[in-house]
């Protein structure tokens, strides 16, 4: 008996599609770099998100201690210091002893390889967290960004991911939201309630992420 | 059983719920309009990805075995089912390896072609929906009525009787803020409990063997990655052939679909994190005689968006249960007759062929030729058609009997003018149920055009 695997591949092959060309479209208009900044904002803003534009990690850090009541954080970035960070722990720890605490998180915060203009969506991977589940299970997460890495499109935005080596990565484009009752729009289904991006300019940041 | 024009009448006897429903969808259809017209490029990007689609298909073959191989290298085990009740024994066996009970699943269109939930219930395993809009319809104990907004047939009091009974929540006017933060402690426990996730699958690269999943909520994500293991379910078609063909199919999914232009999450898993597993199940389940079908072949580019059913005059106004299959609206009416051509061969008619679908298709599927296909082939089979097929015959006998035709048309027009309301309206005159017959307008329009050359 054959396998199932091989029954689908006998299944394609009787229905013989006569071949069709990869269309190769190489790009696709862009916009105009100038306008980028200022698209991505828009996007960003109108998906939920709070942006700020600001100077340094410092600045971030009083920015978040400031807005929230923190028991218990997540936090890598040298320089800042959140209550609560439980930063250090590898990921057995972290998973092991700290599961009810990953579910107590008040914030995390990651650093964001580049933002994508037309969407408003970063680029987070798990280069930069040792659990997958960290910027999902938190009620605040708040994305540090170089605003110079900015791409304009989505092609361009893989053409960043070209050679990327990540096991997990994703475009993030606001926080978790659900309209399933009635189309009404309520931010924090699942996944955090708030979700700040935090611009900074170049330097700020190590390099590369 | 009952068929769609039944059941889409029961849909509108209730005159406030369906008007409800009808512009609640075209507000969404409104919106993808608004997202669209932000992109120059729009037509562009459909044509690019119509031609990826047709590309896959023409060489499904190569790229399932290349996808097979990357998606192992990648640590990923890789499963293949030829029907539903395989992808179900699949299923159940890789946890029952695991004596996992307790599962969470996101939207997966895929597990509710197969029956999945039923199948693992009987089993004794609970499978809980973390998708909010079909958390609701589980606890209603009712099917999805939209692959994107399963529960938009459902008023917010409902959702709260619903919750007060199931939850345990206060009642509260169908609060939205209020009830979805219910679900919301309601289903982290279930996260935090859960021994397996299970989601579908809405993009899978050959080149690179991983496999992508969009949600706004962040459920597929919470529930994988805090389970030890993942079962991502996908049909053979899913497939892109290089990463950055993603980047024309997330242009065009959530701004077809919502309106939005990315989905919250569009997220992108290559490899397990350390200490889990992912399984990967790949499901023909008719996609192969699809494939062989050569009219009906480009339905298989759907990504799933929903747009046609939003977009649909039928649709938004007799529901997605009216229509009786896993996917309803045009796409569904064009996928359920080829994997039950009997018991969905009322479908196909169940539209105005107005085209409104194939043009916002963001795959450029020609959805309502293939309706008009469906149509012509389901009239060849013996036993369809019934009253229609006999009147279609006799119009066609007295078109090609032109004095009959004139004769005809004249007692027509006499009785209507002479006969009492009573007699022109009644049961068999469906069409005058809801409408006035157009003014009468005295001669027809050859007796009009000889008066006219006798006048000149």
């Amino acid at each position: 008996m054959s396998s199932s695997r091989d029954r689908i591949f006998q299944g394609i092959r009787a229905a013989s599609v006569p071949p069709v060309n990869h269309p190769q479209q190489g790009s696709f208009e862009g916009l105009m770099p100038m306008l980028a900044a200022d698209r991505f904002s828009t996007e960003a803003v109108m998906a939920g998100t709070e942006l700020h534009r600001v100077e340094s990690l410092e600045q971030v850090q009083a920015m978040l201690v400031e807005t929230e009541q923190i028991e218990c954080s997540w936090c890598r970035l040298a320089g800042m210091e959140l209550p609560g960070n439980l930063g250090s722990a590898d990921a057995q720890t972290l998973e092991r002893a700290e599961v009810q605490a990953l579910e107590r998180l008040d914030v995390v915060v990651v650093p964001a390889a580049f933002a994508v203009a037309e969407n408003g969506s970063v680029w987070v991977s798990d280069h930069h967290m040792p659990l997958r589940v960290l910027p999902f299970i938190t009620r605040h997460l708040a994305v540090v960004l170089c605003e110079t890495e900015l791409v304009e499109n989505m092609h361009l935005a893989y053409g960043r991911l070209e050679q990327a080596s990540y096991g997990f990565g994703m475009f993030l484009g606001g926080p978790s939201k659900t309209a399933d009752i009635e189309q009404s729009l309520v931010l924090g289904a699942h996944g955090p309630e708030r979700y700040s991006l935090f611009m900074v300019p170049e330097g700020v940041l190590p390099v590369p992420l | 059983m009952k068929g769609h024009a039944q059941k889409a009448a029961e849909f509108l006897a209730d005159e406030p719920r369906s008007a409800w429903h009808d512009e609640t969808l075209w507000m969404v259809r409104s919106k993808r309009d608004v997202a669209v017209h932000k992109i120059p490029e729009w037509e562009s990007l459909r044509e690019a990805a119509s031609q990826i689609k047709e590309h896959v298909l023409s060489n499904l073959e190569s790229y399932l075995m290349q996808f097979e191989q990357q998606a192992l290298n990648n640590g990923i085990k890789v499963h293949w089912a030829v029907d539903a009740a395989e992808h179900n024994r699949i299923c159940h066996q890789l946890l029952a390896e695991r004596n996992a009970t307790r599962v969470v699943k996101s939207k997966s269109m895929l597990t509710e072609e197969c029956g999945l939930n039923g199948y693992l219930a009987q089993k004794g395993i609970e499978v809980i929906d973390s998708d909010l809009g079909e958390r609701i319809v589980q606890l209603a104990e009712e099917e999805p009525s939209h692959i994107v907004l399963p529960a938009i047939h459902k008023k917010r009091q409902e959702v709260d009787d619903l919750f007060v009974k199931h939850l345990q929540t206060e009642p509260s006017n169908g609060d939205a803020v209020y009830l979805t933060k219910a679900a919301r402690r309601h289903l982290r426990k279930k996260f935090l409990g859960a021994d397996a996730a299970i989601t579908g699958v809405n993009f899978a690269v050959a080149q690179t063997g991983e496999i992508v999943i969009c949600t706004n909520e962040g459920n597929a994500d919470m529930g994988v990655h805090l389970a030890p293991v993942h079962i991502a379910s996908m049909g053979i078609e899913k497939l892109v052939p290089h990463r950055r063909d993603l980047g024309v199919f997330l242009r065009l999914l959530a701004r077809s679909a919502t309106g939005q232009s990315v989905t919250t999450y569009s997220s992108h898993f290559r490899t397990p994190e350390p200490g889990r597993e992912i399984h990967l199940i790949l499901v023909d389940n008719g996609r192969t005689q699809q494939l062989a079908r050569e009219k009906y072949r480009k339905s298989l580019a759907c990504i799933r968006c929903g747009a046609c059913m939003n977009t649909c005059p039928i649709y938004r106004r007799s529901g997605g249960h009216s229509y009786g299959a896993v996917i309803p609206g045009p796409i569904g009416a064009i996928l359920s007759p080829g994997i039950d051509m009997k018991k969905h061969a009322d479908l196909p008619f169940a539209t105005t062929l107005c085209g409104s679908c194939s043009d916002v298709c963001p795959v450029k599927i020609n959805i309502h030729e293939q309706l008009y296909f469906w149509r012509q082939d389901i009239m060849a089979q013996p036993g369809q058609g019934g009253v229609k097929k006999v009147a279609s015959k006799m119009a066609g006998w007295l078109f090609v009997h032109p004095a009959l035709y004139r004769l005809g048309g004249k007692v027509a027009r006499m009785a209507l003018k002479v006969l009492p309301r009573w007699m022109v309206y009644h049961r068999f005159n469906a069409w005058g149920r809801a409408r006035e017959l157009p003014h009468n307008p005295g001669p027809s329009f050859q007796e009009w055009y000889r008066n006219r050359e006798k006048r000149s």
